[in-house]
C-alpha cells in the first residue's frame, strides 16, 4: 500500500492541495513542512491531540511510516479520559497544540513552521492508527487500523479525482474524517478544512469560499444545511451521507437540491470499516447485497434482525479490554437492526437504542422518520419516557416550524403516527423543544 | 385545580385519538378496562396526566393499587395530590 506522502509526492509541487480559512496551500509546501518537522516526532507510540485540523493533518503525514502507533485524540476528550485511554494504547508521548492536555513527553505541535529539534531518521514501517469509536452509547473503544484497512474503499481514479474539492467537516481524529481525508489525498483531489462546530452558516460560507464540490456529512447535518440560506450557492458533484440512517425524504430533498451530484449513503463503522455504499437514491439497501456484497464485505442478518459484517482480511482489532471485535468466523456485530421489506432491507435503528414499551421494542429512528414527514415539524428526537405500568413509553421532542399552530401540529403528529405505526410506537407525549443537540460526530443526541 | 375534570378531559381526548366512543358522562362506576382504553392506553393516560398535573400517583404510592373504576382513579389522584406550594 502506497503511503499518503508517496502518493502526494507524485503530484506537481505547485498544485494546490488543501484549504484553510486563510487560503490554499500547495502540495510542495505541505510536503516540505512535513519533511522538515517529521524528525521531531518520537518514533514509538504517540498520541496526537490537535484542535487545529491542519496541525493534525501535518502530524498524521509526519507520523506516517515513522511512528509505530498513533492514538488519535478527539476534541471531546478531557484529561481524565485521555489518561484512561493512553494507558490502553501504551502511549509514550503526547503531540498536541492543546493547552488543556498533558501527558508523557509532551511535544507542542501547531500548524506553523517547525522549531529546531531533529531526531534520528528511522526505517520506514507500517504505522498503526488507533481510532476511538464514536458510539452514541457506552464508553468508546479503541480500534487499531492500518492504512490498508482505512483506505480499503478509497477511489483511486485520479482523472476523476482531480476535479473534486472535498469539504472536511468531520473531526479528522475519527473514522469518518479519515475517509474524507484519504479520499481527497489518495484520490488526486483537493481538500478544504471546513469544520466550524455547530455554526452551519459558517460551514456553508467556508464550503462556498473553498469551492467545495464534494461533501460528506451526517443526515442531521445535511438537514440543517438544507435549511441554511448560505448553502443555496453550493454546487455539488458528490454528496455522501454517513453515520445515521438516511431516510427517503432526505435523499429526495438532496437529489432535488443537487441534481448534478452523485448521491451515496455509506454504511461504515470504526470497527468494521466501510461495509457498503448505496447509490440508488433509496433508503436502506438492496436485499441482493447479502448474496453479492458490492464492496466485498460479506453481510448477514441474524434471527433478531441484527446486521453483521465480515471484512475479510480484517487487520483491525480492539485494543485493551474492548472485547472481541471479530467473532467466530470473522463476523463483526454492527449493532444495527434491519428489517426486510420485499427486495429491500430497511434500517430500524441501533439495537441498544430501542425503547421497551411493555415488551415491545421501539426504535426511535423509525418514529422520528414518521414524525419528520408531518408538515410543521422542523426537527424531532424521540426518547423513552418511564412509565409505572409498561416500563417505558415513547416521547417525541419536537422543534416546530416558527409559523406552525402547535395544537394542530400535535394532533397531526399523533394522527400520522397512528396511521403508520403500531400503537405502542405512537408517542404518548409530544414535548416542544427549542432545539436538539448534536454530538461531536454530527449525530443527533437523543434528548 | 379540578382533578376530576382534568381526568375526564384527558381520558376523553385519548378515547377520541383511538377512535373509541366517548361516554356522555364519566360515572364513578365506569369500569376502566371496559371504557375503551386498553392497558397501553391506560399507561399513556397516566403519562399524560403526569404532564398535566405534575405528578404520578403510581410512582408515589408505596403499596401498588390498581383502580378498577373511574371513581377509584379520581380518588387515587386526589389522595396523592401534592400540597399546594
Amino acid at each position: 500500500m502506497i503511503s499518503v506522502r508517496q502518493s502526494l509526492a507524485r503530484r506537481a509541487a505547485a498544485d494546490p492541495l488543501w484549504w484553510t480559512g486563510s487560503g490554499w496551500r500547495t502540495v510542495g509546501s505541505v510536503l516540505a513542512t512535513v519533511a522538515e518537522r517529521a524528525p521531531a516526532l518520537p518514533p514509538g507510540r504517540i498520541a496526537v491531540a490537535c484542535a487545529d485540523d491542519e496541525a493534525l493533518a501535518l502530524a498524521l503525514l509526519a507520523a506516517e511510516g515513522r511512528c509505530e502507533a498513533v492514538l488519535l485524540v478527539p476534541a471531546a476528550w478531557d484529561q481524565a479520559t485521555f489518561d484512561r485511554y493512553r494507558k490502553v494504547a501504551e502511549v509514550e508521548a503526547l503531540v498536541t497544540d492543546r493547552a488543556d492536555l498533558t501527558g508523557p513527553a509532551v511535544l507542542h505541535w501547531g500548524a506553523g513552521p517547525a522549531s529546531g529539534a531533529s531526531g534520528a531518521g528511522v526505517p520506514l514501517r507500517e504505522t498503526r492508527w488507533i481510532l476511538p469509536t464514536s458510539g452514541t452509547t457506552g464508553a468508546p473503544k479503541l480500534v487499531a487500523h492500518t492504512l490498508a484497512t482505512l483506505a480499503r474503499t478509497t477511489r483511486r481514479d485520479e482523472a476523476k479525482g482531480r476535479e473534486l474539492v472535498w469539504g472536511l467537516a468531520y473531526e479528522l481524529a475519527r473514522f469518518a474524517g479519515w475517509q474524507v481525508f484519504l479520499q481527497a489525498l489518495l484520490g488526486g483531489s483537493r481538500l478544504a478544512f471546513v469544520r466550524r462546530g455547530a455554526d452551519v452558516a459558517a460551514l456553508a460560507a467556508a464550503l462556498v469560499a473553498a469551492e467545495v464540490n464534494a461533501f460528506s456529512a451526517t443526515p442531521t447535518l445535511w438537514r440543517r444545511m438544507l435549511m441554511a440560506a448560505e448553502a443555496a450557492r453550493l454546487r455539488l458533484r458528490v454528496a455522501t451521507l454517513g453515520g445515521e440512517i438516511a431516510d427517503a425524504g432526505l435523499l429526495r430533498s438532496l437529489a432535488a437540491r443537487f441534481p448534478a451530484a452523485r448521491l451515496a449513503h455509506v454504511y461504515a463503522s470504526t470497527e468494521a470499516g466501510v461495509g457498503f455504499s448505496v447509490t440508488d437514491g433509496h433508503a436502506g439497501f438492496p436485499a441482493r447485497f447479502l448474496d453479492a456484497p458490492p464492496a466485498g464485505v460479506a453481510l448477514k442478518v441474524d434471527a433478531d434482525g441484527t446486521l453483521w459484517l465480515r471484512p475479510g482480511r480484517a487487520a483491525q482489532c480492539f485494543l485493551g479490554d474492548g472485547g472481541e471485535l471479530v467473532g467466530a468466523g470473522g463476523w463483526i456485530n454492527s449493532g444495527d437492526r434491519v428489517r426486510r421489506e420485499g427486495e429491500r432491507f430497511r434500517f430500524l435503528g441501533r439495537a441498544n437504542g430501542a425503547i421497551n414499551v411493555g415488551g415491545n421494542k421501539v426504535y426511535p429512528e423509525e418514529v422520528e422518520d414518521c414524525i419528520r414527514r408531518v408538515r410543521g415539524v422542523r426537527q424531532v428526537g424521540v426518547r423513552a419516557r418511564s412509565n409505572p405500568l409498561v416500563g417505558a413509553l415513547v416521547e417525541a421532542c419536537v422543534l416546530p416550524e416558527p409559523d406552525a399552530d402547535r395544537a394542530d401540529l400535535k394532533a397531526a403528529i399523533v394522527r400520522s403516527c397512528r396511521a403508520t405505526l403500531a400503537a405502542y410506537q405512537v408517542p404518548a407525549v409530544v414535548t416542544w423543544v427549542d432545539g436538539l443537540a448534536v454530538n461531536a460526530a454530527g449525530k443527533l443526541l437523543r434528548p | 385545580m379540578n382533578i376530576r375534570s382534568t381526568l375526564e378531559h384527558t381520558f376523553a381526548s385519548l378515547l377520541r385519538e383511538a377512535d373509541a366512543p366517548v361516554p356522555a358522562a364519566f360515572a364513578d362506576e365506569l369500569v376502566l378496562l371496559q371504557s375503551g382504553l386498553d392497558s397501553l392506553g391506560f399507561a399513556v393516560l397516566i403519562t399524560r396526566l403526569e404532564t398535566e398535573l405534575g405528578y404520578d400517583p403510581f410512582t408515589l404510592m408505596s403499596e401498588p393499587f390498581y383502580p378498577r373504576t373511574f371513581g377509584e382513579l379520581v380518588e387515587v389522584y386526589q389522595r396523592f395530590q401534592p400540597p399546594a406550594a
